[in-house]
Order: structure tokens, then sequence, then C-alpha cells
């Protein structure tokens, strides 16, 4: 675990101080009295508190630079105060649409992978950036938010991550073994089965656990590139198309192969950070914990674009919206007025290990013009010739109710996991109920 | 005790065949807590070695260190006590009064409550634990310690009158006409007389009690959403789905976590068992 | 102690019970407790269940009352049944085996031997052992790079590289294993104590008699202890019914829904699908069970104390 910095801000997310501590405590005793306890920080009267609801407070790496961030805007604000808060990936989607629902969930700011985004937009719990974009003067990426933006061209998020999927290797292994990255997916296949020796090293990582449902879905949603697949066009599924059902079978090769079964993704993170892994489909973040995690592994990964003719990878844009159920939201665009300027905005991607700008006016900023020059892993991320797509791109409508679809899905296909049945038929049970799903469309 | 027939050898055989089935079944009941003992002491890139060691070859405590670094731990631990100490308090006293009621007064509805105290124990809770979740933000209890452990409360006090119930049916009829003799008033005979004799049925509630709470996951998960308050059940499994965290860190967390009832009870096993088993007896 | 534990036929308590209003004033806390927590959400989630409800709604979604469409859709439903058959295998292995494992440890740690006291307390650790706690070691020992028994099973005849977790029939019988693990040393020293009351005498009688063990546990014991048998396999049942955390933060239900038991479908069904009706239609079939069975407990109950009073 990466060194920690000593600030304040990182001290509320993750750490604890003996201050915290005893504040805890504290908290605790009064609750004797008091029958509700709400954990409202008593200090900073002047200033207002805006929280920022992510799970980026519970990523190595992230976690560290988000906190740096607000720090950064604390001490310049006489008005306003930013905490960050959320849950951990996981269980993420769940406590925040829990949270909207039963209206406790009162976080001015909120962050939201893709799904999510396009689920709470079309809900109607976010309110228009309008005067931020403007006070920052930036021309946010239409391609990137083009599913948050409303027939008045008004758009509701603004992404301050974005990731896309590349091959990410450990040189150091290829080169023991005499191998380079596949640029096939057959040679992806040969290359992983060659790297595996069980149990002591692994070709490839893929999560595979239902526990993990999550990051099982959205990293088996980007794999149905490999042979040009999507998952749905319009109201129509096509989880049984023969891209979709070749792209899963080619998986399902590579996971008896050569992924570690069973593991959940911190223990493959762990797996991973030790030089056991070879490679993987990985998004961005993932180097960003391996840097955290182990320096040494670090510095031997490399790049390249995912290993398939169109070498479409999937974005994932992780925006950040204003909640309309929100308290303070005067001070909370205060915040993003300042987060979206270019520099800060630059400041911030750099700190996570991103690179993809979320408006062009960031590629101005000199200090992030050295910066892509100088990541060694980066190369296989970069466009051209990795062709970013969205989420949105794969799942036709059903990009609202892409959870459901992805529980559909993996449930399905774990039957032919098990030898149960072969994919195609899986992916035939699957395709019945998403036509089921549609209707709730 | 036992009348032996046979020679001193089949006694031999026997007792050795009684030993090894006893340690085996003790091998098989300790090996995970032992497991976990080794990986929190261990070095991580020990504990990931293939073939694995059953031993620690070597030993250091940052596991422990790096859980109270990188998360609020204490401040979680703090939490579960709190709610369970709470819960433990007011789900004693309520099936002392409860127990007291159906045990010692004949009354129209006693049937009802009993069965409706037997259909709470029986349900699990993660049938309703999305209404009570809709009730409690409705009426800003969520995210509120107190509050989640009269939840607690409410699912292990059937347990409790059920625990006490025997025990206090069995106080001899000659002791309560002597105390009521002597004047006392139902609450007297209530607490000079029948609470200091139930002592340790009562201690079964409260431990009872105590660990239903700290050991609950699903209700802390579903009501509590901010960090800061998490019980450590919650607060561990948040650093599980963590992709940082390291697993002697993580094994740590368990056996922090996992010990104070283990201990607890061993000193109190005694009572426990004895308060069970009245209540087993009678059902 | 011991007296307290031995039964005793309740004394009629008429002179003392006169007064009329007082059990009810004793009652009303725990009244208030369940009316409120565990009554009232009860009727809300037989109404929810009678609704469209789902979760993320637009803001401001009317809600629908579609009457019984929930509960007909379940009798189609082939995951809706197949969580009802996997809840019932579950609960019956646990009631046999647990118990059963239980019962034969009592047995055996019953004589005298050395060290028992030590043994009684090291079996208590498991049932005391908080549930996300064992989580964590059976995460860590089940996985299949370098979990212990993952990693031993590698040579064992049968293939479990899919993981014991995460592949079938394995996650299911991790899942027993652990709730075995939890309960059955429980189980074992309540037995224990119970077979502190067979009566010394009758089993000496009986091995004069020329009876074996089996016939003195047939003859003597199991009759001693027959009521604390099956109060252990009411609890077995209750806990094997309820288990949520243990199941959901190891399998998630999974692989292919295989140890999605009821209560893991109810907290799948609203939290993975959003759909809160359907949601509360099966919770509300999985209280129609948990009502059954006590109803059924209370007539066992009954016709045993009349059988005790014979």
């Amino acid at each position: 675990m990466a060194k920690k910095a000593q600030d304040p801000a990182l001290l509320e997310s993750g750490g604890v101080s003996r201050r915290g501590f005893i504040k805890g405590a504290g908290a605790v005793s009064g609750a004797l009295a008091v029958t509700s306890v709400t954990g409202a920080p008593a200090a900073h009267a002047a200033k207002k508190t805006v929280n920022i609801t992510t799970w980026m407070g519970f990523e190595p790496g992230r976690k560290e630079a988000w906190a740096s961030i607000a720090a950064k805007f604390n001490a310049q604000s006489t008005t306003t105060e930013v905490k960050i808060t959320g849950w951990p990936f996981a269980s993420y989607v769940n406590q925040v649409l829990t949270g909207l629902e039963a209206g406790t969930l009162t976080d001015d700011l909120i962050m939201s992978t893709p799904d999510l985004a396009i689920r709470l937009f079309k809900s109607g719990y976010f309110l228009p950036l309008t005067e931020p974009i403007k006070a920052a003067a930036v021309t946010p990426n239409p391609q990137i938010h083009a599913y948050l933006t409303d027939a008045a061209g008004l758009i509701y998020g603004v992404s301050v991550v974005t990731v896309n999927f590349g091959l990410l290797y450990n040189s150091d292994l290829f080169t023991k073994a005499g191998l380079k990255p596949a640029t096939t997916p057959e040679e992806l296949l040969a290359t992983a089965t060659k790297l595996t020796k069980k149990p002591n090293q692994y070709g490839f990582w893929h999560p595979n656990i239902m526990a993990e449902q999550g990051d099982f879905w959205f990293n088996l949603q980007n794999w149905v590139n490999m042979y040009d697949g999507v998952w749905a066009v319009g109201k129509t599924p096509k989880a049984n198309s023969p891209e979709v059902v070749k792209s899963l079978e080619l998986w399902l090769k590579l996971y008896n192969a050569s992924i570690p079964k069973g593991l959940n993704n911190a223990a493959a993170t762990t797996l991973a950070a030790n030089g056991r892994v070879a490679q993987g489909f990985w998004v961005s973040a993932a180097v960003n914990v391996l840097k955290s995690t182990n320096p040494k592994v670090y510095a031997k990964l490399r790049s390249v674009p995912l290993p398939h003719a169109s070498h479409k990878a999937a974005s994932r844009v992780h925006p950040i919206s204003l909640n309309k159920l929100g308290k303070n939201k005067a001070n909370a665009v205060e915040f993003l007025d300042w987060l979206f300027k270019p520099a800060n905005m630059a400041d911030l991607t750099m700190q996570c290990l991103d690179f993809i700008p979320p408006f062009p006016e960031m590629n101005a900023v000199p200090a992030f013009q050295k910066y892509l020059k100088n990541l060694p892993w980066i190369a296989g991320f970069l466009t051209p010739p990795s062709v970013p797509i969205t989420p949105m791109d794969m799942m036709g409508d059903f990009i609202t109710k892409s959870d459901e679809f992805g529980t559909i899905v993996l449930t399905n296909f774990q039957a032919a996991i098990n030898n149960k049945t072969t994919v195609k038929a899986a992916m035939d049970k699957a395709q019945t109920q998403l036509v089921a799903l549609a209707a709730k469309l | 005790m036992n009348v032996v027939i046979g020679s001193k050898r089949t006694m031999l055989v026997r007792s050795i065949f009684r030993y090894s089935i006893i340690t085996f079944v003790c091998l098989l009941v300790i090996f995970p807590l032992y497991w976990m003992l080794v990986t929190a002491i261990q070095p991580p890139d020990i504990s990931l070695q293939y073939p694995p060691v059953l031993y620690p070859k070597a030993a250091n405590l940052h596991g422990f260190q790096q859980l109270f670094q990188d998360n609020p731990m204490a401040r979680w631990l703090l939490n579960s006590g709190f709610v369970a100490a709470l819960t433990t308090l007011i789900t004693t006293s309520f099936s002392i009064l409860g127990a007291y009621a159906i045990s010692w007064f004949k009354w129209r509805g006693k049937f009802v409550f009993g069965m409706m105290l037997l259909f709470t124990q029986m349900l699990p809770e993660a049938l309703i634990v999305i209404p009570i979740y809709k009730m409690y933000s409705q009426i800003h209890f969520a995210n509120n310690l107190p509050a989640l452990s009269l939840i607690h409360a409410a699912f292990v006090i059937p347990v409790g009158v059920w625990i006490l119930r025997p025990a206090f049916e069995s106080i001899p009829k000659e002791v309560s006409e002597a105390a009521q003799i002597d004047g006392c008033d139902y609450f007297a005979l209530l607490r000079k007389i029948i609470i200091p004799l139930c002592s340790p049925a009562i201690l079964a509630v409260g431990v009872v009690a105590f660990f239903a709470s700290w050991g609950d996951y699903l209700m802390a998960v579903t009501m509590i959403s901010k960090q800061d308050l998490y019980p450590a059940s919650v607060g561990l499994a948040s650093t599980m789905s963590q992709l940082d965290t390291p697993i002697q860190e993580l094994l740590s967390g368990a056996l922090i976590y996992g010990l104070p009832p283990v201990i607890l009870y061993m000193f109190i096993q005694k009572f426990i068992i004895s308060g069970l088993t009245a209540g087993a007896i009678k059902g | 102690m011991k007296r307290l534990a031995s039964p005793r036929i309740p004394v009629e308590r008429t002179k003392i019970g006169s007064s009329k209003h007082l059990p009810y004033l004793l009652i009303v806390p725990i009244c208030v407790l369940s009316f409120v927590l565990v009554l009232y959400p009860i009727t809300q989630d037989i109404w929810i269940s009678l609704t469209d409800k789902t979760l993320g709604d637009k803001i401001g979604t009317k809600v629908n009352f579609v009457g019984l469409h929930n509960y007909v859709g379940l009798v189609h439903n082939s995951s809706y049944l197949a969580s009802v058959r996997i809840t019932t295998l579950y609960a019956i292995i646990n009631v046999f085996c647990s118990v059963g494992a239980g019962l034969g440890t009592a047995l055996l740690v019953n004589r005298r031997f050395r060290g028992r006291g030590g043994v009684r307390a090291l079996l208590t650790a498991p049932w005391a052992f908080p549930d996300v706690a064992s989580v964590i070691i059976f995460i860590w020992i089940l996985n299949s790079a370098f979990g212990i028994i993952g990693v031993v099973s590698q040579y064992l005849p049968f293939d479990t590289s899919g993981g014991w977790l995460t592949s079938s029939p394995y996650a299911f019988i991790s899942i027993i294993g652990m709730s075995m693990w939890k309960t059955f040393p429980f189980y074992s020293i309540v037995f224990l104590s119970a077979l502190q009351g067979v009566p010394e005498d009758l089993l000496e009688a009986a091995t004069v008699d020329g009876a074996g063990p089996f016939e003195r546990f047939r003859a003597v014991t199991l009759p001693s202890i027959k009521p604390t048998l099956y109060l252990l396999e009411l609890l077995a049942f209750i806990f094997a019914f309820r288990q949520f955390s243990m199941i959901y933060l190891t399998t998630g239900g999974g692989p292919e829904r295989d140890t999605e038991t009821l209560v893991v479908s109810v907290y799948n069904t609203a939290f993975k699908f959003y759909d809160y009706a359907l949601s509360s239609a099966i919770g509300v079939t999985g209280l129609a069970i948990t009502f059954l069975v006590a109803l059924v407990y209370l007539i066992l109950q009954s016709r045993a104390a009349k059988r005790d009073f014979r």
C-alpha cells in the first residue's frame, strides 16, 4: 500500500488519525444521548460542505489523487469545503440507487459509471452543468458526452475519468518466454496458454465471479469487440448473434487455459502485483492500482491495442453530475467552476494516471502534453489505432438496464462455463430472457 | 462412571480411537482459525507462495498496523461495540418483562403473543429488509446507530424470551409465596427474587443479543451508508472489495473483529449452555 | 444452575397472576418494537408485491396496482422455483448433517478424557465467530490460486479447477461446508449438556443386560435427549433458512444461481434487477413458509406436551 500523504482530506477519506479516532469515539458516546447521529462535521463553520459521492476514495492511487485535488480546492476557497464520500465500486450502484430512491442521498455531486449515469439522467436526478461549463470556458467533447446531452443541447454530466481498454502486459514475463504481445484473438489464446504455469503464473486475467458481478460484466461487455459484435441494436438484443457467441467461446477457452478461476479482484490484483499475471484487457484504472501496490511491476507494464482487426475498445466515461436532491448547489457549482478549468482537470487526470481529456482545451496544458510523452505503458491505449467506442454503442436501448442485461447474460453464460451446455445454447436462453426484458424498456 | 466390559487391550484400542476422532474434529474446527492467524501475522509474499507453508515462516504485525492506518477500523469497532451494547441492553430488559408476563401470569392473548414471537424468531430478516429501509429513510432513521440496534433487538428478543421463560418458570412456588408473604409486589418479586435467581439465563440472553448484533451484516449494510458510521462487519466487507487490501490486512481484520465474541463466549460458555439447555428442555 | 436446568411442571400462578393489566403492560415494549419493525414492514411488503414498483424509476413515476400478477408469474419463474429447491436442499442438509455431526461429536466427547474442558471451549469458537469474518477466511482458503484448499484439491480425483466458490456443484458444497463448520460444534455442545441428563443407572442396567452401544443409544440415550434433538433440528432449519451474509458475500448466489436461496433471491431481485415488486412477492412466499413451519412446530410441540403429561 502506497505511501500515505499526511494531508487532512486524505484522512477524511480513507485513513484514520488520532483526532479522527477521538472524534469518532465522541460521536458514538454522544449518540447515547441523542437519537440521531448524522456525522455532520462541526468544524469549518464558515464554509459549506459539498460532498462528492464516488468510489474513488476506495481505489489506491485515485484515492490520493482525489484527496489532493480536494485539498487544493479547499485551500483556495473561502466559502466551500469539498469532501470525498461514497462506497467501494462493488456496491456503488446499489447504494446510489437506493439512496436516491429513499431520498437519503443528498450529496451535491455524484460520480457515476456510464450505465448508472444514463439511468440517473433519464430518471431526472441530474441538473444541467451549463454554468460551470461556461465559467471554465470549455467545450466538452461531444463524442464522450452525447449520451448525457438533452434535446436542447444541455449537458448533464462532464467526464472526470474516461478510461478505455488496452492489452496491458508484464513485459518481463513476455521477454523471458521470448513472446510478443498478440495482435489477433488466436495469438492471444496462444500467448496466454504459453505463459500459464498454474498455479504459479497465469497467462491472462479477467474477472469471473458473481460476487463481483459489476466487474465481471463491464469487462465482458467489452469482450464482444473481439469479433466486432454488439450486445444489442436498439431494442433488439444480440446475445446469440454469431459474433457474440464466437467472442464468448474464445473467452471460455482463455478461461480454461489461463485465467485464475474464482479469484476476487483484490486477490487477482495482488497476484498481478507479484508479477504472476502476464496480461489482461485492463482499463487504465488498473495501472494506477498496480503502481501503488507494487512499483516494481509497474515499471514492467506495457500495452498494445486490443488484439483484433478493428481495434475497437470500450471507453468508459465516468461523469460528475449535480444531484437534484443536493443541499448546497451553489457551492457545488463553485467547485465545478474550479474543477473544469483545463489546468485543474489536467492535474486530476494526471494524478489519476488517466489520459483522455473530457474537453480539447486540456490538450493545451503544457504539463499534460509532457505527461503523455513520458508514460511508458500508454501506447496501446492511445488512439490510433485503438478505436474508442462507448457502452452505448454496444448496448443499444438496453443501456438504461445494463445491470439487468448483465445479470441475464452472466447467469446463463455460467452454464457454459460449468460445461453444462454450449455457449450457443446458453446465449440462446439468455436471448429469450433479454427479449422479455426489452418489453420493460 | 462407566462399566466397561472387555480386556485392557480393547479399552486401549477404544480410547486411541476416541482420541483420534476428537483430534480430527478439533483440527477440522480449528484449522480455518489457525490459517487466519498464520496469514494475519505473516508477510503476504510468504502467504502467496506456492506450495503453501503450513506454519508461519516469519511474523510481523504490519497487517494490523495497515488495517488501522488505511481504514477507520477503530471507529468501526467502536460503532459495533456501541450498537451491540445497546442491543444487549434493550433485548435483556424487554425480554425479562416479556418472559415475566408469559411465565407468571394468566392472560388472554398469551397464545397470540407467543405465536408472534415464534414467527419473528423464524423470520429471515432479508425478507423484510427493504420495507424496513424505506420506513427508516422516511423517518430519517437510516444512518443512525441506535436505530440500527432497535432492529437488531426486535429480531433477538424472541430468542431472549424463549431462553428466559423456562428459567423463570423453574423458580419454586414456595419461594414466590414466601416473598409475597413478606409483602413483595410484582416488581419487587421480579427484581429481588426472579432476576437474581435467573441471572445465568439473563446473562445468556445478553450474550446472544451481543453476538447477534455484533455479527449482523445485512441490516447494517442496508441501513448505514456513511463510512464513519459503519459497524465493523460492514467496514470489513467494504475492505474486502477494495482492490488494494493486502491479504494480511484483510485477515488481520477478520481476526480483530472475530476475536472479541469468541473470547467473551469462552469465558461464559457454561452459563450460556445451561441457559440454553433450560430453554432446550422446555422448548 | 443444575436446578434451573431441570424441567419442572410450571406452577399455576393464579394467585400472583391475578392482576388484570400488568401482563399487558409488561409486553408493551416488545409489542411496539414488533409492530413497527416486523408487522408493519410485512404489510408494506405485501402491498408492494401487489404493485409494479421498480427501483430507479423516473422521478414521479406512478406505481400501479397489478393484483396478483407478480405471484402468477412466480409459478412459471424457473429461477424462483430453483431457489425454492435450493433453499429446501440447503435446509435439509443442514438439519441432518450439522445436527448429526453435532450429536456424533457429543457422544464421542461425552466420556471423560484429558483436556475435555479445552476441547469444549475450542468447539464453541466457530459459533461465536461472526459471519463476515468467517467469509473472509473461507474466501481466502478456498481461492483457487493460493488458497490452501484450492491448491490442495488440485490433487483430488475430481475436477475442482473451476474454483470452490465459482463452479457447480462445488459452490453449493462450499456453502454447506461453511455452515456446518459454523454450527455443528455448537450443536455438539448443546447435546453434550443434554447428555449429562441421561440417567447413568439406566445405562449401566442396559450394559449389564448385555445391550451393545447402539442398543444402549437407541433405548436409553435417544429418548432422554429427544427434546434437545428436536430443538436443534428446528434451530438448524431456522439457521439455514435465514442465512444471508455467508452466501451473499461468498458466491453472490452464483454460479448460475446455484446457491441462490430464497433470501438471497429476494435481495438479488431487488438490487440486481431493481424489481421491488417481484422481490416483495418472493419475500411474501418466504414469509408464508416461515409461518407454516412455525405452525407445524407449535402443533408438534403441543402433542409432545400432551405426551409428557400422560
